[in-house]
């Protein structure tokens, strides 16, 4: 398999707690959330993608969202974490760890220490 | 205002008529949300930018990626349109009008009336809590009217005038004072029809 889709691969299912980490403390509107994302090298490639994600995490109510006057220009788009959000994180993190420690356990075997 | 200049920069324009083209085949209202959501972020992502600089203008839309390609992935995580709406009920929800915002409309309009000031209030409180609305909305919803329609009603009902005419002499003695029919009457009209404009007005913001 090639290497970006490999990337791809692995970022599909876990961008999605990225977002949901990224709202853990406090509420962000979408630019906010497409720069923070962006500004980790290989979580996103095309940022526009993010929208439809943000759109599905709000219909699964992990996400709410309301509308803030801004300074410059029309309301914004807030997104803050729901009680299911918070949940879906603990669980994913959870999940993750043991997820990462299980593949290093494997990709560590026959290599010198 | 800064954001109708940034839609009408010309490479900013096609990129959004090709994503509203290509997003025909999303439920109208992802549709709307997807198209509202790029260009919520073309209006940050191109501040500062000078829209006559169509390098940094097609570099901001190149980071976006291909509209066909955020449609594409939009239509990944849901199910198609024609499905939605029968076989999944429950991703109806939390987008548009909700209960909670039919209630609130109802109860700002005639709870007051039901369950005297209390339903008014009920109202009140659906209306602060819900996410759809902003805060001029709200501010909006609470003084047009405070009271809904018990106020206008009771008006209505119980004109501080009462007149009576004399069966005898055909004289006409009145009580209270009263407001001249020329201003009274229109008065009374927006009285009525001011929560019902406030009502319809909600509404369309909660289905945005």
């Amino acid at each position: 398999m090639e290497p970006r889709g490999l990337a791809t691969q692995l970022r599909r299912g876990t961008v999605e707690y990225c977002v949901l980490a990224l709202l853990r403390d406090q509420e962000r509107y979408g630019f906010e959330l497409v720069h923070e994302l962006s500004a980790i090298d290989g979580m996103v490639t095309s940022e526009g993608t993010i929208y439809p994600l943000l759109s599905r995490l709000r219909r699964e109510e992990l996400v709410s969202t309301s509308w803030r006057e801004s300074d410059s220009g029309p309301p914004r788009r807030y997104y803050r974490l729901t009680r299911n959000g918070q949940r879906a994180l603990d669980e994913f993190s959870d999940e993750w760890a043991r997820f990462r420690d299980a593949v290093d356990h494997f990709l560590s075997i026959g290599r010198p220490r | 205002m800064t954001m109708p200049d940034t839609h009408r920069q010309p490479l900013v324009a096609d990129y959004l008529s090709r994503l509203d083209a290509a997003a025909y085949q999303l439920p109208a209202d992802q549709r709307a949300e997807l198209v509202d959501g790029i260009r919520e972020h073309l209006d940050s992502a191109l501040t500062g930018v000078d829209p006559a600089d169509d390098v940094q203008v097609r570099a901001v839309l190149d980071r976006l990626g291909a509209p066909e390609e955020i449609v594409a992935a939009a239509l990944e995580g849901a199910p198609p349109a024609w499905s939605t709406a029968s076989s999944a009920p429950a991703a109806q929800t939390g987008s548009g009008v909700g209960v909670r915002e039919i209630f609130a409309v109802i109860l700002l309009l005639i709870g007051g009336i039901i369950l005297p000031v209390i339903g008014w209030f009920i109202g009140l409180v659906l209306l602060w809590s819900s996410d759809r609305w902003t805060n001029r909305d709200k501010i909006i919803g609470t003084f047009v009217w405070p009271g809904g329609y018990l106020l206008p009603v009771s008006l209505g009902l119980f004109p501080a005038q009462v007149c009576t005419s004399d069966s005898v002499t055909g004289a006409e003695s009145c009580s209270g004072w009263g407001m001249p029919a020329w201003l009274g009457v229109p008065a009374l009209v927006v009285l009525f029809l001011a929560p019902l404009a406030v009502a319809g007005y909600l509404i369309t913001r909660a289905r945005r």
